[in-house]
């Protein structure tokens, strides 16, 4: 059993090593934004500061709108129309490996969208690039 | 006393009145709004052969994204069969074997009373007003509980990746993954747009498909006209896929 003079300094150096680690960190800067290919095409169907916020509830909406209650058109706040479609609305603007993709990797987040979703996309940027094609475009992870 | 007791009961009891009165009211509304639908198949096997199914199997798997996975992991939305096999117990030893033999496309039966509805813990597949069965892969748990209710043999298990198996991926549909159960939706997308199912366009006119509330449609003058049969009748599941033999 160690003896209590050499674990008081061992704790308090423990504690100092996790400080330094959080000083270090707090000069790190601001985070930088992901560089995002500017979509294309008409205006989205809401700000873009809205769309950051929640377009993740509203694809899950659009989801059970489209597949369990068959209505396939979206009114947007401002009236207009939009057809009820990940691939055929959403990724006819945002390109999913230059828009999409980079935010979240930044923030970490693997939405389970494409592993069904616009798998003959192009490749994400972490896939291997000698894998081609269809395969290996979907993010790892996804349903076990 | 007496009195005014009973004027209470009757001002209590008005507003149940006007409760019980309400509903009837909605009936009317939804009358005047317009019938429901509900969407059925009805197959003429007699214009239809093997290669004439085969294409329309070919259609159907092209648009969905179906793949083509060598030996028992096959996934199939639609497929063929012969009599004989799809409709046992309408077959006897006495029946002409050409009729025995012949070729008959077969998919999920769309049931008016699915048991796979019933059985599915996650709610992942549902039955619509206008009576499609369908599918929600995304929230599909892949117990396989549909597949052990449904008579028919109508659903697959996607029991390895399916995008390495689909040769040519039709752009505007999603896939599945691993681990989810699919089958026939009735091409939903495609009636969504006003179009007839992939299958039926690929049938050459031998398919009939559409709303058997309305009595004026093709599908309710031709089941008017022929003897019709349905897979399993017995079984209570009310099947929405029609046959003529």
């Amino acid at each position: 059993m160690p003896s209590r003079h050499s674990t008081t300094p061992a704790i308090i150096a423990l504690l100092a090593a996790g400080a330094l680690l959080f000083w270090l960190g707090l000069d790190s800067g601001p985070i930088q934004a992901p560089e995002l290919a500017r979509p294309s095409g008409r205006p989205c169907l809401e700000e873009a500061s809205a769309m950051r916020a929640k377009h993740m509830r509203l694809l899950h909406d659009w989801r059970d709108k489209a597949v369990r209650e068959g209505q396939r058109i979206h009114t947007a706040p401002d009236g207009s129309k939009w057809r009820i479609s990940l691939q055929g609305t959403c990724l006819s603007c945002h390109e999913k490996t230059s828009f999409c993709s980079p935010c979240h990797e930044k923030n970490a987040v693997e939405p389970s969208c494409w592993s069904c979703h616009a798998r003959n996309e192009a490749a994400g940027p972490k896939a291997a690039p000698d894998s081609g094609g269809k395969q290996d475009s979907v993010p790892k992870g996804g349903r076990p | 006393m007496n009195r005014s007791r009973r004027d209470f009961l009757l001002l209590a009891g008005a507003p149940l009145l006007a409760l019980s009165a309400a509903p009837q009211a909605g009936h009317a509304l939804a009358a005047e709004k317009g019938r429901v639908v509900r969407w059925a198949m009805l197959v003429d096997t007699r214009r239809l052969n093997t290669q004439a199914i085969e294409r329309m199997a070919r259609a159907c798997h092209r648009a969905h994204n179906v793949p083509d996975i060598p030996g028992r992991q096959d996934v199939k939305w639609l497929w063929g069969a012969e009599v004989r096999h799809a409709f046992p117990e309408s077959c006897h030893s006495a029946l002409p074997h050409a009729l025995q033999t012949r070729a008959v496309p077969l998919l999920c039966n769309h049931c008016a009373n699915p048991p796979c509805v019933r059985v599915c813990p996650a709610g992942a597949t549902f039955k619509r007003a206008d009576g499609l069965v369908g599918m929600d892969p995304h929230r599909c748990i892949g117990c396989r509980c549909c597949m052990a209710a449904c008579p028919y043999g109508a659903r697959s298990f996607n029991f390895c990746d399916p995008a390495p198996y689909v040769s040519d991926p039709v752009p505007g549909y999603p896939m599945r993954e691993r681990g989810v159960v699919e089958k026939c939706t009735f091409c939903a997308e495609r009636l969504a747009e006003g179009l007839q199912p992939a299958c039926v366009d690929a049938s050459g006119g031998a398919v009939i498909f559409g709303d058997i509330s309305d009595p004026a449609s093709a599908i309710s003058q031709a089941l008017a006209r022929s003897l019709t049969l349905r897979r399993k009748a017995h079984l209570g599941t009310e099947p929405q896929v029609y046959y003529i033999l």
